[in-house]
């Protein structure tokens, strides 16, 4: 059988719209990444971030090697990240999930940490500062972004609320803060009013 | 005298004590046919009666030569008939059995851990070698043995410890706990449940710690190498090991079949036996 030019030619596209299907159905998000991915709040530094389980405000962040609790130094050649915020848990009373933080190149550091610094449990309505610990590297945190989750059982892959602060750190600031820091006492949580 | 044994009743195609070349004794009627073991020296001689030489008036050196022959020639067949019932393959089997179980009873006991790793196939792997555990990179150093090591080990009574330093990195982009290293080791050491509070005894699980904190390691970061110390807790009513073996098992990453999601599963495979020397850890 003798191929005539048109048919070559049908071919030859059919493979090439073939090959170019693939490749965008490769780039296209799958279900099971719809299925489970976040529900990102951004929030800002001072500003209260609703989520499903209730309200977290981030006060403060600090960096440091050195960290101090009930009279115990607890010296890290890494970088502690001590984190200050309020829970005001809505409903239920609940212990406020590990923060994590993620590096710019997708590292995630959080987790147990060494040293416990849970953040509950909060009552209903009441509001809870507390200071939470999570160890990282220092190379981590430029361009590095810190997540919390709505729910202690929920995690990055999870179709649940997740506060989502930008860090703005870069080389240099975290270099700067971090040749000054002092001991940093960690402290108890306190309650500090209803809403 | 020389008669061939057995022709009627011999298996055919074997060779026969009949075949041999300097001569032959018969054989009890129904005996089996084996090559009889020589007779020692001090064997006692079987009555001999006398014999066709004698009786024709042969040459007495010929006579004596053929005399020789014809006891030694006893000799055989008188040990021949004492042990052919009992020499058969079923019966040199069941010696040879014995043989190998009396061996491995009093010698395969002994062997070191480094054998017995070889025994079954793990490749023995040593102190200073990087081992990859799946979510993890190990590095162990020594082992210590002590009674207490603050703030990490309390001493207490009938509890031994032993310390195995390790670099322990975590190779993954997220954080993934110490238990998970932990549940990778098992060491094959006697004694492993100890007293507990309230008069109770438990095996308690390995954990790790990270001496510079002096805490509990909890979750390993990721890209981070740590100074970790595995303790392994002992009953002291055994006795200390001087060396000490620890089988080693990886994880995979792999759908979580209960809970769902990946995460980094055991495999339940050993695929090596860590072998270190003990040494006492120094006081104070």
């Amino acid at each position: 059988m003798k191929l005539s030019r048109t048919t070559l030619l049908t071919a030859v596209l059919i493979i090439a719209a073939l090959a170019i299907g693939t490749v965008v159905n490769s780039r296209l998000p799958k279900p099971d990444d719809v299925f489970s991915a976040p529900f990102v709040r951004a929030g800002t530094f001072g500003l209260v971030v609703k989520l499903r389980t209730g309200e977290v405000t981030l006060t403060s962040l600090k960096l440091t090697h050195k960290v101090s609790r009930f009279g115990t130094t607890y010296d890290n050649p890494n970088v502690w990240v001590v984190v200050n915020l309020q829970f005001t848990p809505r409903q239920r009373s609940m212990t406020l999930t590990r923060p994590s933080i993620v590096a710019a190149d997708g590292r995630r550091f959080g987790g147990d940490q060494p040293i416990a610094s849970p953040c509950g449990p909060a009552q209903p309505d009441f509001t809870l500062s507390c200071n939470l610990i999570l160890e990282t590297t220092t190379d981590a945190l430029p361009g590095a972004r810190l997540e919390i989750m709505a729910d202690p059982m929920s995690g990055p892959r999870t179709p649940d609320d997740m506060a989502v602060f930008a860090l703005d750190y870069t080389e240099q600031s975290t270099a700067a803060e971090l040749a000054t820091a002092q001991t940093i006492e960690l402290g108890s949580n306190t309650e500090i009013g209803a809403r | 005298m020389s008669q061939q044994p057995g022709g009627e009743s011999g298996s055919g195609d074997q060779p026969r004590p009949g075949d041999s070349e300097v001569g032959e004794a018969t054989p009890p009627a129904g005996a089996p046919e084996f090559a009889p073991p020589a007779a020692p020296p001090s064997a006692p001689a079987p009555a001999a009666g006398p014999t066709d030489a004698d009786q024709a008036g042969a040459d007495p050196a010929a006579t004596g030569t053929a005399q020789a022959e014809e006891t030694a020639l006893e000799q055989v067949a008188w040990w021949r008939a004492l042990l052919s019932d009992l020499v058969s393959v079923r019966t040199v089997s069941i010696v040879v059995a014995l043989a190998v179980i009396l061996g491995v009873g009093v010698w395969g006991g002994g062997d070191s851990a480094t054998a017995e790793a070889e025994h079954r196939g793990l490749p023995v792997l040593k102190a200073d070698e990087k081992i990859d555990f799946g979510p993890f990179e190990a590095t162990f150093k020594k082992a210590l043995v002590g009674s207490e090591l603050s703030p990490i080990a309390v001493k207490n009574e009938g509890v031994r410890y032993y310390f195995v330093t390790a670099e322990l990195t975590n190779t993954t982009q997220e954080p993934v706990d110490s238990g998970y290293f932990t549940e990778c080791l098992e060491p094959l050491l006697e004694g492993r449940v100890v007293p507990f509070a309230g008069g109770a005894v438990y095996k308690v699980p390995l954990v790790v710690y990270r001496p510079e904190l002096g805490t509990y390691a909890a979750a390993l970061q990721p890209g981070i190498t740590y100074q970790v110390v595995v303790v392994i807790q002992q009953n002291t009513r055994t006795t200390v090991s001087d060396e000490l073996t620890v089988e080693l098992s990886g994880r995979e990453h792999r759908t979580n079949m209960v809970y769902g999601g990946e995460d980094w599963m055991p495999t339940y495979q050993a695929f090596g036996q860590l072998v270190l020397s003990v040494e006492p850890l120094a006081e104070g």
